[in-house]
C-alpha cells in the first residue's frame, strides 16, 4: 500500500468514526489505588495508594489515608513505576558541534527546544532526560574534546511554562576521548575595529591533534580555571598575539568550570577504550574531580578501578530497535567479553551502572534496554533502579525525581502489568501530577451513543471520575475515565450525565415480581400439595408471568434491571429459578437464562437426590459411549422429565439454591449437596449467615442474604453483610418479595450507613449475583461487551440522599425522571 | 539657469512627486470625513479634524472651520491615526552587516529616503517606522524611528538611536548554543572592561592592569556580572570607545533593547539576558509564539510584545496526525498579553507592494485579528497606539487627540475593509501621500500587465 492510499484510509477512519481517549483523569490533587506500586526507593507495595497533591507526591503506601477532598481513581489491575530517567541523550537537535575544541561555556540548555513534543519518549515512559551539549555520536561525526555542559530536563509538563521543566541548567562537563575529537578546525575571528590594542591575530590552531594533546588541553583548561596559570582560553592556543582586553579574571570559561572545581559538578567522560578510561581516571583523581563514565565498552576490564574510584558507568545497551549490528562481533565474543557480560562484570564489582540507549532514537525504548539486561541475568530490581533512582542520583536530581517518595515530583508511569513483562506498556504518564501521555485514542465507529458521566462505578472495583461510556447496538463498547478528544460523528448520540453517577443495573437474586403474588402463592401451595416430592422440579414461576406486567416498573425505579424469578420454597424441591431482564418486552427478549438455578430446601431427601443421580449416570453412560467403542450396547434410558432438571446440577452447570431455616439444617445440607453430590451450592433463607460465613466461605459456597441486614445480637449490633464480607463469603441479596423488592436498595444503604463498604455493596448488587447464576458474560458490571444496563444516580450508590435519575436497559432509556 | 540646474530641479521634483504641495508647517488644515477613528475613544461620525502647525488643534463634530484653512473633504472617507510599523527594515537595502556583533552600527547610515519601500509603506497608510537591523546578526546595531517623509535622513529621524537590536537566531555557521555563549561573553567582556577602566581611573597602581595577588576564585567568578558594583561616574567614558559605548548605554538602561526570539524557547534566553544585565527590552517574537501564552502572561512587566507577521500557523498534531491551526494573536489576546503587529519585511523592498500575501499590510493583519474574534478597537490599537507605546512615543502619536502630531491616514472606507484605499496620508500636518497623485498606482491600475 502506498502512502497516499494509507493516508486516505486513515483520514476516512478519522472522519467516519469518533474517538475517545482514556484520559486517566484528574489534575492537581488526586489519588490512585493500583495493584502494585514500585517506589524503587523501597520494597514493592501491593494494593498501593499514591496520593498526589499539587504536583507532588503526598503519600504512598498500602492503605494510606486518602484526604476527603482528593478524588480517588481505582485501577486494581495497573502497576505504577517512577517516570524513567534517561541519563544520556543528545537531543539538542544540532547537526554539528561548535568550532571550539574546549568550550566549557557551551550549554546544552541553550539548544534545547522546551516546547517540542516528545511523545515518543513519553510513550516509552521516559519523563526526565540528560541532554548532552555534543552531537549524537551515533551519527558518527566528529565532536569536540570539551563540548560544554549538559542539562537535565523533564520532557513534558508544568502547565504552559516549560522553563520549569529544567531541573538543572548545567550538569556534567562533557569530555570526549578517543579518535573523534582529534584534529579540530582552526578558528579565525578577525577583530572588526582592529587597533594596536585589538590586533589581527595569527590564525591559531587548536588542540588536540593527538592523545597526549587531549590531556595537555584538559590540564591547561583546569589550570586556567584555577587562576594559577594562563587564562583558560589560552590553553587551546599554541600561539596568541594578545587578548582583546586584559581581563581581571572573569571569563565564561572559568565560570563554567567553577562548579566542577568546587565539587558541585562532575566530569562526564565518554570513553570506550580501556587505556583512555584508565588515564582519565588518574586525571580525575589527580585533580580531585567527580567523574562519570559514558559508553565504557571496555569498562569491565577496569571494573575494580572504577569501583574503587566510585565512578558510575552510563552503559550503552546493545539493543537498537530495527538495527542488526554490522561488523564482526566475534572479536569481542572470543575474548569472552561481549557486551552483556561486561555489564554483569561491572555490576558484580559494585560499580553503579546506569543503563542507556545506544542512540537517541532508541531512547524511547529505554525500558527495553533494561529488559534486555534482565534477560542476560541482571536482577530486575537493579535494572529498574538503574533507569530511575540511580540515574537521578548520577544526574544530581534525585531530590526531585527517580523514585516515588513523599515530597518528590509526581512523575510516574501507569503500566498495564509488571515491568519488563509482556503487554506492560505505559498506559498513562504523569509529570508533576499532570497527565502528559495516554495510550488512546480508541476508534469506536460512528453509530454510537456516548455517555459523559460524572463518575462511573464499574462494579468490578474500578471507579472513573469523569468517565465515558460508549454504547453500540445495546452493548457497551468502551468504558473508561475519559474525555472526548475528537469531533463526534453527526450520527452519534450524546447523553450528558456529567453530574450523575453511573452504576451497573442492580440484580435481585430472588423475587416474585409480576406474579400478582397472593393469588399465585395460593396456587403454588395447592400445587405443592398435589405434586409433592420431586415433582416440582419442573415448576417455573416465569411461565406464569407477563413480561409487560406494569408492576415491573416499581423495580426499575429502584435501579433493578435484572431479576431472578424464584418460586416460594414451599416444598423440598421448590422449582426452577429464571433470570429475566426487566425490559418489558416479549418473553424471548427478556429471558436471560430460563433455567438459572434449582431451588431446594434443606430437607431435600437423599433418596430423591440419589435417584436423580443414578438417572443422570445412566444418561451419562449412554451419551459417553460411542457406538464403535466397547462390545456391550448400552440401552438408551427412558427420559424422566422430573429428573431432567437435576442433570445440570450434577454437571455443575447450574447451582442449587439451598433454602434453610436454621444454621444446622443449612450446614448439613451443604455437606450433603456439595460434598456428597458434588453440586454448586448457594445458600439462602437463614437470617444470620454471618455466623456460618467462615464455614461457608471455606467450603466455597456462595450465599444469598436477605433482610434484616442489621440485627441485634444481645447488646451487640451486627452488620450481617459486613461480617459476611469480612469472612470472605461471596454473596448477593434476595428480596424474596414482589414489588416490595424495590426496598432492597434502602436496606443495603442501611448496611453501608452502618459501616459497610460501598464498593462491596455494589458488587453484591451487581457482579456477584451475575457470577453466582452464570450471567456475568452479559450483565453485572460496566465492561466492554456487556449489555448496556445502566443506572444513572444523583450521587454515589447507597448513600441516603441518592436517587435514581434514569435507567437504561440494553441501551434503551426505559425510565427517565 | 544652466542646463545642469534645470536637470537637477526636474530630478528633485520627480522625487517629490509624492511629497505633496510643499505646504508650510504653520498651515491650517481642516479634514472633513465621514468618520474619525480616534482609537483613544469612540469613533466620531461626520467628524472634522483641525490641524495647525503640524498638530491636531481640534477634533469633533460641526467645528467652525477657519476661513484660511485648507479643507480636505472625504465625505465617505475614514480618518484614523497614521499606522506605525514598530519593527521594520523600511528604507534599508541591506538590513544587516556580516559581523555578528556590531553594536556600533546604526541604521541611520543605511536609510535611503528615496527608497521604494517608503512609498509602498505610505501607500499602505504607514506614517512612522521603527527601522532596525535584521534578525540575522546577534547584536545587529542601533535602530531609529523615522517619519516616512523627508528629503534627507536627518529630516526623517524622530529618535536615533531608538534601541539596540539583539537577535537570538544563531548567525550563519553557529549553533544556538554557540550563539548564546557568545552573547553571554559579550556582556561579560563588557563588564570586565568597564570594571577595569573604573579601577584604573581610581587607583592606577598596577601597570599590567591585573591585580598583584590572585583573588579568590569564587569572588572573581560570579554567575552573572554584578553591574550594581560599578560606579559609572568613575568610568572614563572617553576610554570606553565608540565600539562599546552603545552597549554601556544598554546595560545602564539608557538605550532600550529589541530582542528577537526566533523560536518559543529563545524567550527564556531573552529573559536571562534581560534579567542578568538589567536591560529594558521589548520582545520580538517568532511565528510559534502561540506556545508562549502562559510564559508571557507571567512577564507582563516587559511591556507589549511585537508579533511575527505570520499570524496563523498550521502544524500537524503528532498524536492524531491531524492538522491543527493556531491563531497566535488570538491565543495571546485570550491570555491577556498585549502586542503590536509588524509588517512583513522582505517583499516590501521590491514591487509596488501589492501581494497576495496580506502579511505585507498592517491594516490587513489587523483585519485578521477581527476575523478571529478580537474586538475591533483592540485590533486597531495593535497598529497604532501599542506600537507608539513600545517606541515611547505614545505622547505624540498613535491616537487622534488634541495636541498630538497630525499623523493621519485617510481611507476611502473602513480601514479593515479590503476594498478600501488609502486616500491621503498626513505626517505632522504635511502631505505625505495622495492617491490621486500616485502615478505608480495609476499605471498599475490602468494596465496591470505592464507593471508586473
Amino acid at each position: 500500500m502506498n502512502h497516499a492510499v494509507r493516508l486516505t484510509l486513515l483520514l476516512f477512519i478519522a472522519a467516519s468514526g469518533f474517538q475517545v481517549s482514556p484520559l486517566w483523569a484528574l489534575e492537581g490533587s488526586f489519588a490512585l489505588r493500583v495493584g502494585k506500586i514500585y517506589p524503587v526507593s523501597g520494597p514493592v507495595i501491593e494494593d498501593g495508594i499514591l496520593v498526589v497533591r499539587d504536583g507532588k507526591i503526598a503519600r504512598v503506601g498500602k492503605g494510606v489515608e486518602v484526604p476527603s477532598d482528593v478524588p480517588l481513581l481505582e485501577l486494581p489491575r495497573q502497576v505504577i513505576i517512577p517516570g524513567l530517567v534517561d541519563a544520556e541523550t543528545s537531543l539538542t537537535g544540532e547537526a554539528r558541534d561548535g568550532r571550539k575544541s574546549l568550550a566549557p561555556e557551551i550549554l546544552a540548555a541553550d539548544g534545547w527546544d522546551f516546547f517540542a513534543e516528545r511523545r515518543g519518549l513519553l510513550k516509552g515512559g521516559v519523563t526526565t532526560v540528560y541532554v548532552s551539549p555534543g552531537i549524537s555520536l551515533s551519527a558518527g561525526r566528529l565532536t569536540r574534546l570539551v563540548s560544554g555542559r549538559g542539562c537535565v530536563v523533564k520532557v513534558a509538563g508544568t502547565r504552559g511554562n516549560p522553563l520549569l521543566r529544567l531541573l538543572k541548567k548545567h550538569s556534567g562537563l562533557q569530555v570526549t576521548l578517543g579518535e573523534l575529537p582529534k584534529r579540530p578546525p582552526s578558528i579565525y575571528d578577525p577583530p572588526v575595529a582592529a587597533s594596536p590594542d585589538n590586533p589581527f591575530e595569527v590564525i591559531p590552531t587548536q588542540l588536540p591533534q593527538s592523545r597526549p594533546g587531549q590531556f595537555l588541553a584538559l590540564r591547561g583548561l583546569l589550570a586556567g580555571a584555577r587562576g594559577d596559570g594562563a587564562p583558560a582560553e589560552a590553553a587551546t592556543r599554541e600561539t596568541r598575539a594578545g587578548e582583546p582586553f586584559p581581563r581581571r579574571g572573569l571569563t565564561p570559561e572559568m565560570e563554567a568550570l567553577r562548579p566542577l572545581l568546587s565539587g558541585d559538578d562532575y566530569l562526564r567522560v565518554r570513553a570506550n577504550r580501556a587505556r583512555d578510561i584508565l588515564q582519565i581516571l588518574k586525571f580525575a583523581e589527580a585533580h580531585d574531580l567527580k567523574m562519570v563514565l559514558e559508553g565504557g565498552r571496555e569498562a569491565d576490564l577496569l571494573a575494580e578501578e572504577l569501583a574503587a574510584a566510585n565512578v558510575p558507568v552510563i552503559f550503552d545497551g546493545g539493543f537498537q530497535p530495527g538495527v542488526i549490528p554490522e561488523g564482526d562481533l566475534a572479536a569481542e565474543t572470543v575474548e569472552g567479553r561481549y557486551r552483556e557480560r561486561a555489564l554483569l562484570t561491572l555490576v558484580e564489582a559494585r560499580v553503579k551502572v546506569i543503563l542507556n540507549s545506544p542512540t537517541d532514537q532508541a531512547a524511547e525504548n529505554l525500558i527495553l534496554q533494561a529488559g534486555s539486561a534482565v534477560r542476560v541475568g541482571l536482577d530486575p530490581t537493579v535494572a529498574l533502579k538503574s533507569i530511575t533512582l540511580d540515574a537521578a542520583e548520577v544526574l544530581q536530581v534525585d531530590d526531585r525525581v527517580g523514585s516515588l517518595e513523599p515530597g518528590k515530583d509526581a512523575d510516574f508511569v501507569i503500566l498495564g502489568g509488571e515491568p519488563f513483562s509482556e503487554g506492560s506498556n505505559p498506559q498513562a504518564v504523569y509529570v508533576g501530577g499532570e497527565l502528559v501521555y495516554h495510550d488512546g485514542p480508541v476508534n469506536l465507529g460512528a453509530d454510537v451513543t456516548v455517555i459523559r458521566c460524572g463518575r462511573v462505578w464499574t462494579g468490578r472495583g474500578e471507579q472513573f471520575p469523569g468517565g465515558v461510556i460508549v454504547l453500540a447496538e445495546k452493548k457497551i463498547r468502551y468504558v473508561g475515565p475519559g474525555v472526548l478528544t475528537a469531533e463526534l460523528s453527526p450520527r452519534a448520540t450524546i447523553i450528558d450525565a456529567s453530574t450523575e453517577v453511573i452504576v451497573p443495573g442492580f440484580i435481585d437474586a430472588a423475587t416474585s415480581v409480576g406474579t400478582h403474588a397472593e393469588t399465585l402463592a395460593l396456587q403454588t401451595v395447592a400445587q405443592a400439595g398435589s405434586l409433592g416430592g420431586v415433582g416440582r422440579s419442573t415448576f417455573r414461576l416465569a411461565d406464569a408471568i407477563d413480561p409487560r406486567d406494569p408492576t415491573m416498573l416499581e423495580l426499575l425505579r429502584a435501579g433493578i434491571t435484572t431479576v431472578l424469578l424464584s418460586p416460594e420454597p414451599v416444598t423440598s424441591v421448590a422449582g426452577q429459578i429464571t433470570a429475566w431482564k426487566l425490559s418489558r418486552k416479549s418473553r424471548e427478549e427478556v429471558e436471560l437464562k430460563s433455567y438459572a438455578a434449582l431451588l431446594l430446601r434443606s430437607n431435600v431427601s437423599t433418596a430423591v437426590l440419589s435417584k436423580a443421580r443414578s438417572y443422570h449416570k445412566k444418561w451419562k453412560a449412554y451419551e459417553g459411549k460411542s457406538p464403535a467403542e466397547g462390545d456391550k450396547e448400552v440401552k438408551k434410558p427412558d427420559r424422566q422429565e422430573r429428573y431432567e432438571p437435576f442433570r445440570p446440577l450434577f454437571e455443575r452447570e447450574v447451582p442449587a439454591v439451598l433454602f434453610g431455616k436454621s444454621e444446622d439444617a443449612l450446614l448439613g445440607a451443604v455437606k450433603k449437596l456439595s460434598g456428597e453430590f458434588g453440586m454448586k451450592v448457594v445458600v439462602a433463607g437463614y437470617g444470620r449467615l454471618d455466623r456460618v460465613a467462615d464455614e461457608l466461605a471455606h467450603q466455597g459456597v456462595a450465599a444469598l442474604l436477605s433482610v434484616p441486614f442489621i440485627v441485634k445480637d444481645g447488646p451487640r449490633e451486627v452488620n450481617v453483610p459486613r461480617q459476611a464480607a469480612d469472612a470472605g463469603l461471596r454473596f448477593a441479596f434476595r428480596s424474596g418479595a414482589a414489588t416490595g423488592a424495590r426496598e432492597i436498595v434502602p436496606q443495603v444503604t442501611l448496611a453501608v450507613h452502618n459501616g459497610w463498604s460501598q464498593r462491596e455493596a455494589l458488587a453484591a448488587m451487581t457482579i456477584r449475583p451475575a457470577q453466582i447464576f452464570g450471567l456475568d458474560e452479559q450483565v453485572g458490571s460496566i465492561e466492554e461487551g456487556k449489555d448496556a444496563d445502566l443506572v444513572f444516580l444523583s450521587g454515589d450508590p447507597f448513600t441516603m440522599t441518592t436517587r435514581v435519575v434514569r435507567v437504561m436497559v440494553e441501551g434503551e432509556m426505559v425510565l427517565d425522571f | 539657469m544652466t542646463p545642469a540646474t534645470v536637470l537637477a530641479t526636474i530630478l528633485s521634483l520627480g522625487t517629490l512627486s509624492l511629497a505633496g504641495d510643499g505646504d508650510s508647517p504653520a498651515e491650517l488644515i481642516a479634514i472633513e470625513v465621514g468618520r474619525v477613528i480616534t482609537v483613544s475613544g469612540e469613533d466620531i461620525v461626520g467628524g472634522t479634524i483641525l490641524v495647525e502647525g503640524g498638530r491636531i488643534k481640534a477634533i469633533g463634530v460641526g467645528l467652525e472651520i477657519p476661513w484660511n484653512a485648507r479643507v480636505l473633504k472625504y465625505p465617505r472617507g475614514v480618518a484614523m491615526p497614521g499606522l506605525i510599523a514598530c519593527h521594520s527594515s523600511i528604507g534599508l537595502r541591506v538590513p544587516q552587516e556580516i559581523v555578528p556583533n556590531a553594536p556600533y552600527i546604526s541604521v541611520i547610515d543605511g536609510i535611503d529616503p528615496s527608497s521604494r519601500a517608503i512609498k509602498n509603506s505610505l501607500r499602505d497608510g504607514i506614517t512612522v517606522a521603527h527601522v532596525m537591523p535584521s534578525n540575522s546578526t546577534r547584536i545587529g546595531g542601533q535602530g531609529a524611528v523615522v517619519r516616512l517623509t523627508g528629503r534627507t535622513v536627518e529630516e526623517m529621524v524622530i529618535i536615533s538611536p531608538s534601541g539596540m537590536k539583539i537577535s537570538l537566531l544563531p548567525p550563519r555557521g553557529e549553533t544556538r548554543m554557540e550563539s548564546m555563549a557568545a552573547l553571554r561573553k559579550t556582556f561579560l567582556d563588557l563588564h570586565s572592561r568597564v570594571e577595569e577602566l573604573a579601577l584604573d581611573a581610581v587607583a592606577p597602581a598596577s601597570l599590567s592592569g591585573r591585580p598583584a595577588e590572585s583573588p579568590e576564585l569564587a569572588a572573581l567568578v560570579a554567575s552573572s556580572p554584578d553591574w550594581e558594583s560599578i560606579v559609572w561616574d568613575d568610568v572614563p567614558m572617553d576610554k570606553v570607545g565608540p565600539e562599546l559605548s552603545p552597549l554601556v548605554d544598554l546595560v545602564r538602561g539608557k538605550m532600550p533593547a529589541f530582542t528577537y526570539c526566533a523560536t518559543a524557547s529563545d524567550v527564556f534566553k531573552a529573559f536571562e539576558i534581560i534579567d542578568s544585565h538589567g536591560l529594558k527590552s521589548t520582545l520580538i517574537l517568532g511565528a510559534d509564539a502561540y506556545k508562549l501564552a502562559a510564559v508571557l502572561e507571567s512577564r507582563k512587566e516587559l511591556g507589549p510584545v511585537i508579533l511575527d507577521p505570520k499570524q496563523v500557523v498550521w502544524e500537524i498534531d503528532p498524536a492524531t496526525g491531524k492538522e491543527k491551526r493556531h491563531v497566535t494573536p488570538r491565543i495571546l489576546f485570550d491570555a491577556g498579553v498585549r502586542f503590536a503587529l509588524q509588517p512583513s519585511g522582505a517583499a516590501r523592498q521590491s514591487g509596488p507592494g501589492f501581494s497576495r500575501d496580506g502579511e505585507l499590510h498592517l491594516w490587513y493583519q489587523a483585519a485578521v485579528l477581527v476575523r478571529f474574534g478580537i474586538p475591533r478597537g483592540e485590533a486597531l490599537k495593535t497598529i497604532t497606539e501599542t506600537p507608539a507605546r513600545i517606541l515611547g512615543l505614545d505622547h505624540r502619536m498613535g491616537t487622534l487627540e488634541v495636541g498630538k502630531d497630525a499623523n493621519i491616514t485617510i481611507f476611502s472606507g473602513d480601514p479593515l475593509d479590503a476594498r478600501s484605499w488609502v486616500e491621503r496620508v498626513l505626517i505632522e500636518g504635511k502631505e505625505a501621500y495622495r492617491r490621486d497623485k500616485d502615478r505608480e498606482l495609476e499605471l498599475l491600475l490602468k494596465d496591470p500587465e505592464k507593471s508586473f
